[in-house]
């Protein structure tokens, strides 16, 4: 509880602070990073269903396996399966003792080293307890040596030499062959050996079933044709008793979320940022709606390749020419709040290590990217500048059905106009937009979301790492420089934390100095929910405890 | 008759073949299922990707026509490929159409009779308010969307909610999953669950019939037979239903079938705002993930659907109009 009332502390002071900061009378409040409508245990009636919305819903429920949930399918293992960590609103992360005793660095040289002690009363739902052979089973699959094996990712596990038991089958021994520093994320959410071990049972012992859980939580029904998942509290469960008896996650279109509540048949979506949703709700009987800023976060790619943004001059003035609290203010307008604008590309405001290090590129400035223009050659003719009898015009590609993207690009069309750049609006299908335009470059900005987590680090590489061997990776912005390669490796490779979001932000530094891309806004959370539910709402960076979650009494 | 329809059937076959190849090279060509994998953050490696993709017969490296002959050959062993979910098309699809089947009879039922209905009192002529009240409402209800027509429908169930005091409607789903109770409760819930995606569709229905059959009915009031009838001592109601209605329906029927065929289809948005996973959902979403086996397979359906459909009304406009017989 005291973890819940610090983060809490923490929020009020932050609104506090921003209200000094002179926001003007009216002005809407900025996002907490939590707001959960926080409970002590004591508080939360024993018994009751959670009926929950989820936008996805899968056939899949091996995690690791390519064609596993992505989206918030994944909160069902969340209340199923062993996830050995737990990260609270600033995105810290400790071990969750229900699965873990202990678990830390014990050696850095010659090789990283991480024990892991796991919690002697931690089962598998038959009977077998939890150890050293089913991580190995987790690495030998994931670490991507054996293509039988169709996994969603390598992240950390190519990194890994070796998973040995220790002095005892509860130890688990995990030694690497390049130092890796955000392992915590690494075994969550752990599988049984025996349910991922072979290709035959990695691809078919988790299709449309939970064969065998570890949670406080385990399964009860699978229905395809409603498309929804509900699972009863575990009785076998050795850690907190759950509150509630039985959840059940119910995939409804988007359209359908908002009549669900309203109806009493949910009890609590995402919203996501519609504000329609968000208006329809607004003001209901004994609807809550939870609010918090998200681990998202907007932004606008620069085509490094393309033939006028090739000059990091050109996108240096077309960022200091972007008002980007007005896009926010515009993107975010009907949802209750503001935000601030962000100014680091791997921490969003609300996340430990966030640090401001745009420099004057952040800056809204449009006489000086005026003046940028200029020096660069493109000489103000009409409308738009003009250099060797080329138009200074830009194509911002979003794609179609995204209606903020639309209306922050007519924006940013209008601002840029000002300094004499034309920018052409192109929607495109969604499909299409990073398969065909993205990848091979056929843009000059473009606008998307990248996901956040309680671990920035692993993946900054294929992002902003100079592409290699003609394989862009992610990298869509085709922009780099081997300095920033280099504290990009050190930072994923730091062990120490302090030193590692350090290294981060030295990177981040470089990542604005040559422009790669501009970060628009960190993306709100507005979970609408009945307004009796306690303990889970908007959780921002932390992870929901699902024992603790039910209804007041 | 028999031959001509015989004829017919053979043509059709043809021009469904034709048309399913066509759909599924359509949707190879324009989907592009490596796009939802390579965009995935973080992302899955190259080797993996491609194997995945070869093994949904689906790899854009393979050549269209291969592609395509290797899904014909499965589609005439009545094999239509596995979905981006790893799950048989077919069986997938056999369950969303349980869905939308369920979903669909009793409004497209209630429409065609409404719209029947409608119709007739429009075309009589007799009750002035009330055909220009009909009149009115079938173009405003074909007017609005129907997604406002679907929240429209949910406002005013809350609201006689909360008139009653208890909770009438519900509109989420086919049932409530995950709850329990016996047969006799199940019922009642599924029929709960009904009220209000079966008027959503049975209006919406009923307002393009209605609006046919006046037009229709209206045409043939002034024809020689009819006149004819009425100037034996036939009362002008009753000329038009025993004989003007079974001429005027004729050009309805081939409407009626199309309209309800493509419903079992294309009732996406009512799919969507009630939450039900019937077919049409099913479309849009493969549509969006780019899955091509699947958008395939729909269109099979699709096809096959509106050459029963024609079928169909063939049949009835053949029992129907005594000019088909002979």
């Amino acid at each position: 509880m005291t973890l819940v009332r610090i983060v809490v502390g923490a929020a009020t002071v932050l609104i506090v602070l921003d209200g000094c900061a002179g926001a003007g009378p009216g002005m809407p409040s900025g996002f907490a990073p939590y707001d959960i409508g926080p409970a002590p245990r004591g508080a939360v009636r024993e018994g009751g269903t959670l009926r929950l919305a989820t936008g996805e819903f899968r056939t899949q429920w091996n995690y690791w396996h390519l064609g596993g949930p992505n989206l918030d399918a994944v909160t069902v293992l969340r209340t199923t399966l062993p996830w050995l960590f737990r990260s609270d609103a600033n995105g810290a992360v400790r071990p969750n003792p229900d699965y873990l005793r202990r678990a830390g660095i014990v050696r850095t040289t010659p090789h990283q080293v991480v024990v892991y002690d796991i919690n002697p009363k931690a089962r598998w739902s038959d009977g077998t307890p939890i150890g050293y052979r089913d991580f190995r089973a987790l690495w030998k699959a994931a670490r991507g040596r054996n293509a039988a094996f169709p996994v969603a990712t390598t992240t950390g596990y190519d990194r890994i030499r070796s998973v040995e038991r220790g002095t005892r089958d509860r130890q688990v021994v995990v030694t690497f062959t390049r130092p890796f520093g955000e392992w915590a994320e690494l075994f969550s959410p752990l599988y049984p050996a025996g349910t991922i071990g072979t290709p035959e049972a990695w691809n078919h012992a988790w299709l449309n079933r939970l064969p065998v859980t570890a949670g406080p939580f385990r399964p009860e029904h699978v229905d395809r044709t409603a498309q929804a998942v509900s699972v009863v509290r575990d009785p076998a469960w050795w850690g907190a008793r759950a509150k509630l008896d039985r959840i059940v996650f119910r995939h409804l279109a988007r359209d359908a979320m908002p009549g669900a509540l309203l109806n009493g048949e949910i009890d609590g979506f995402d919203a996501g940022p519609d504000a329609a949703a968000y208006g329809r709700v607004m003001g209901a009987a004994e609807v809550s709606v939870r609010r918090a800023a998200g681990p998202d976060f907007t932004q606008l790619t620069f085509n490094g390749a393309g033939p006028i943004l090739s000059d990091p001059d050109v996108r240096r003035a077309v960022a200091m020419a972007i008002d980007r609290p007005t896009v926010a203010r515009s993107a975010l307008h009907g949802l209750g709040g503001r935000m601030d604008v962000m100014n680091d590309h791997v921490y969003v405001n609300t996340q430990r290590g966030y640090q401001d290090n745009a420099g004057r590129v952040g800056a809204y400035d449009p006489a000086e990217a005026r003046r940028l223009l200029d020096r660069a050659g493109w000489t103000p003719a009409g409308e738009a500048r003009r250099k060797n009898g080329r138009t200074l015009t830009l194509r911002y590609v979003f794609p179609e059905s995204a209606t903020a993207s639309r209306q922050s690009g007519e924006l940013i069309q209008a601002m840029l106009r000002r300094v004499g750049v034309n920018l052409l609006l192109r929607p495109v299908p969604d499909g299409d937009f990073f398969d065909r335009y993205l990848l091979p470059g056929a843009y000059d900005v473009a606008p998307f979301t990248w996901h956040g987590t309680p671990f920035p680090i692993e993946n900054l590489e294929s992002v902003y790492a100079r592409p290699r061997g003609g394989a862009v990776q992610q990298n869509v912005a085709r922009i780099g420089s081997a300095r920033l390669d280099r504290k990009l490796a050190q930072a994923v490779g730091e062990l120490d934390p302090v030193r590692a979001r350090r290294a981060a932000n030295e990177a981040d530094r470089l990542i604005w100095g040559e422009v790669h891309s501009l970060p628009l806004y960190q993306r709100p959370q507005i979970v609408p929910v009945r307004a009796s539910l306690s303990n889970w709402g908007a959780f921002g960076l932390s992870d929901p405890v699902w024992t603790d979650i039910g209804f007041r009494k | 008759m028999a031959g001509a329809l015989v004829r017919g059937s053979a043509g059709r076959v043809l021009l469904l073949a034709v048309a399913v190849s066509l759909a599924y090279l359509l949707a190879a060509c324009a989907l592009d299922p490596r796009a939802e994998l390579e965009a995935r953050h973080p992302p899955p490696p190259p080797s993996v990707i491609r194997a995945r993709l070869h093994e949904l017969g689906a790899d854009d490296r393979t050549p269209l026509l291969t592609r395509y002959l290797t899904w014909a050959s499965g589609v005439a062993r009545g094999d239509f490929g596995m979905t981006l979910d790893g799950t048989p098309a077919i069986a997938e699809m056999r369950r969303r159409l349980g869905v939308s089947l369920r979903l669909l009879l009793a409004g497209v039922l209630l429409g065609n009779a409404l719209g029947a209905g409608l119709g007739l009192i429009g075309a009589s002529g007799r009750h002035v308010v009330a055909g220009r009240l009909i009149t009115v409402g079938t173009f405003t209800v074909l007017a609005v969307p129907v997604v406002v027509l679907a929240v429209a429908a949910q406002i005013t169930a809350q609201w006689v909610d909360s008139r009653a005091g208890t909770r009438l409607f519900a509109w989420t789903g086919e049932y409530t999953p995950g709850e329990p109770g016996g047969p006799l409760h199940r019922l009642a819930e599924r029929g709960r669950h009904l009220v209000l995606p079966t008027l959503t569709i049975a209006l919406g229905q009923a307002a393009i019939i209605s609006r046919y059959l006046r037009g229709s009915l209206r045409d043939t009031a002034g024809a020689a037979f009819v006149r004819a009838a009425v100037a034996k001592g036939l009362t002008r109601r009753r000329a038009l239903i025993r004989h003007a209605l079974r001429v005027a329906v004729v050009p309805v029927v081939p409407l009626s079938a199309y309209g309800s065929a493509s419903l079992l289809g294309g009732a996406a948005c009512t799919e969507k705002v009630f939450a039900w996973h019937g077919m049409g959902e099913w479309l849009i979403d493969s549509i969006h993930r780019g899955d091509v086996n699947a958008v395939a397979a729909y269109c099979c359906f699709a096809a096959a659907l509106m050459m029963y459909a024609g079928l169909l009304s063939d049949l009835a406009v053949a029992v129907l109009d005594p000019r088909a017989r002979g």
